[in-house]
């Protein structure tokens, strides 16, 4: 136990070096470097501010990635120029305010915008559009509300090939889960989509990558919850009859040799590994709802129909 | 106030003022704001800064002081933890939705500090007076228990739980509503004056309870008030920019070595460093986007991190000097 005494003047210069040190540090590296950024200048017709990774996704397949002026932290498509302006936990309104926008999108659902955001969307007219992105339903939903409600400004026939286009998109999302003959489907089991493997972490009903499983006629091994944490014993006991690891951008040689996705779970040396009912979902956003439900559509249906051609009839 | 600290609290003062003036320029662009909303959140992140440094060494100066002890903080007593647990229960859903949307975030911090607060007192109290000892080892109790509870939170809300993370790394928001921030400078202005008013019984009671009996000094209801008055600074800092650590540990500390041990020039000096350190560390996270030259974090860096990752350094460095006299 330290109890506090009287300090003696002498020691007053090593505190006031440590506050300096402080401050120093905060500070001075900082400055030493730094360069006015300028803030963007504005242009002419829509300029969307998307906090949403999933929505910006939606924007880019809708051909309106060009009118993103600013991003959510976490977006990883568009080039760096765009500047990130936080997401919803931390939005920099400074640097919306820069960015001169006339949308704003966000993925807030019932939860809501920011009530401050809101505050300064209505002073300055900006349009702000929340959206709610959770299943595979919600995707076409969200592309339908975006053709109708990002303003277009002064931009009548913009919104016109915007609507055109989405309507596109719409017909190649249902191309993309129109159901596996069932002549491939009633050779299929059920199927374990793991997110991780240590710890084990499984789509369960409800969630994306499951609707879409279960759209091209798959069935999930799972019931419960839509992301889920399992452990090695419970994996055990579920007896998937395959499964399916993502791993975002695995190589051609994990998905050749899947066993190497396997981490902790190779110890339970699982009866449908052991059949090589195993595959790698390798879409690089196969975790985010949008625009990626064709690409990974497309490659579940691809390792479903490899796994229906390589077994048997499932088990009873 | 003698003499001879009042030179130095005008210098601190003058630091402070400048950082603030620094931070109005510092943000997205560099340069005095043209657009007023701009010059708005400025100055709501300039006095969120303020209030929580205030908020924060304010009450580590009285934790220390109550405690006697040089390792006590705002956060050691488990308000920062139980306000953390009030924010995630409201997140997790425990409050209906419809209720937590106009209670919010903040009442549940406050609620949750409060009741860590309550507890802590409750359990502390030997033979009608608040014992030290027991304070500071119920406190780390409770701040254990809540940290564990807090833990589970997280876990029932799986990949929602990302937000409350967030919360936990501190940020002073330039978008809290300016009446809160408001509401926190007022509170942390009072909560100096209300210290301030004890400073002298403060002096006494840092020496022995006999010796400060003897001067006449009622140690229970300083004890209460000085605990009641750290309890609701920390709630407040907590509310504004989530739990901050290190500041209220090393504000005080360096206070006491550059305007002395008395009470009355000690709370003022440590005040305005902690307000300094705040200013200095939210100017910083503003300044990192505009060197392209360091690897940038996604976004604003939580002011958490920065304030942690440099004072615990410091922290050592001061340590290295206890031999001196500064701690025994």
């Amino acid at each position: 136990m330290h109890a506090i005494q009287p300090v003696s003047g002498n020691h007053r210069l090593a505190a006031v070096l440590a506050f300096t040190m402080c401050l120093a540090a905060l500070i001075v590296p900082a400055c030493k470097r730094a360069a006015p950024a300028a803030p963007a200048k504005p242009s002419p017709g829509m300029r969307i501010v998307c906090l949403s990774p999933a929505v910006t996704d939606l924007l880019i397949s809708l051909d309106l990635g060009d009118r993103i002026v600013g991003r959510d932290t976490w977006e990883e498509q568009l080039p760096d120029s765009i500047p990130r302006v936080g997401d919803l936990t931390s939005i920099n309104l400074e640097a919306v305010v820069a960015l001169a926008p006339t949308d704003i999108v966000l993925q807030a659902g019932k939860i809501g915008a920011p009530p401050r955001l809101e505050e300064v969307a209505r002073q300055r007219g900006w349009n702000l559009i929340n959206l709610q992105i959770d299943g595979l339903p919600d995707v076409q939903r969200a592309i339908g509300t975006l053709v109708e409600q990002l303003s277009f400004a002064e931009e009548a026939q913009s919104r016109e090939v915007a609507a055109q286009r989405a309507q596109e998109f719409v017909n190649e999302i249902g191309q993309a889960l129109a159901p596996l003959p069932a002549a491939v489907t009633d050779r299929l089991g059920s199927i374990m989509v793991l997110y991780f493997t240590d710890p084990p972490s499984a789509y369960g009903p409800g969630s994306y990558v499951s609707d879409i499983l279960e759209s091209l006629g798959g069935r999930n091994v799972l019931t419960g919850g839509a992301w889920q944490e399992l452990d090695l014993e419970r994996v055990a006991a579920s007896k998937p009859w395959a499964l399916i690891i993502a791993e975002p951008d695995a190589g051609e040689e994990l998905k050749a040799h899947p066993e190497g996705a396997l981490g902790s779970l190779a110890r339970l040396n699982l009866d449908c590994v052991r059949a090589g009912r195993l595959a790698v979902l390798s879409h690089p956003r196969s975790q985010l709802p949008g625009a990626s439900v064709i690409g990974v559509a497309q490659e579940l249906r691809t390792i479903l129909e490899e796994l229906a051609r390589k077994q048997g009839p499932p088990e009873p | 106030m003698s003499g001879r600290p009042l030179p130095r609290i005008i210098l601190l003062a003058a630091l402070m003022a400048a950082l603030a003036i620094v931070r109005l320029v510092v943000g997205y662009s560099i340069g005095w704001p043209a657009d007023r909303l701009v010059l708005e959140l400025r100055l709501v992140s300039v006095f969120g800064a303020i209030s929580v440094g205030v908020c924060l060494s304010v009450s580590g100066v009285m934790l220390q002081s109550l405690l006697r002890n040089a390792l006590a903080s705002p956060y050691i007593l488990g308000l920062a933890a139980g306000a953390a647990l009030g924010v995630g229960l409201v997140q997790l859903g425990v409050v209906p939705r419809s209720v937590a949307s106009w209670i919010g975030e903040p009442v549940g911090a406050v609620a949750g500090s409060s009741l860590a607060l309550l507890l802590v007192y409750r359990l502390s109290l030997r033979r009608g007076l608040i014992d030290p000892m027991s304070m500071l080892l119920v406190g780390v109790m409770i701040s254990v228990v809540a940290s564990a509870l807090l833990m589970l939170v997280q876990f029932m809300m799986g990949r929602d739980a990302d937000q409350l993370l967030r919360w936990m790394m501190g940020r002073i928001a330039p978008e809290a509503p300016p009446a809160l921030v408001i509401a926190g400078c007022v509170t942390a202005l009072a909560g100096l004056a209300i210290s301030l008013r004890w400073s002298r019984a403060l002096d006494a009671a840092a020496l022995s309870d006999d010796e400060a009996a003897s001067v006449g000094v009622n140690l229970a209801s300083l004890r209460i008030g000085m605990f009641l008055t750290a309890g609701v600074l920390t709630a407040v800092s907590v509310l504004l920019a989530g739990p901050i650590g290190f500041v209220g540990l090393i504000a005080p500390h360096l206070a006491r070595m550059i305007v002395g041990s008395r009470h009355a020039a000690l709370l003022v000096g440590a005040a305005l460093i902690g307000a300094a350190l705040l200013l200095a560390a939210d100017t910083a996270v503003q300044l990192i986007p505009h060197i392209p030259s360091i690897p940038q974090p996604r976004g604003l860096l939580p002011i958490g991190i920065l304030t942690s990752a440099i004072g615990g350094p410091v922290f050592i460095y001061l340590l290295r000097h206890r031999q001196s006299g500064w701690i025994e």
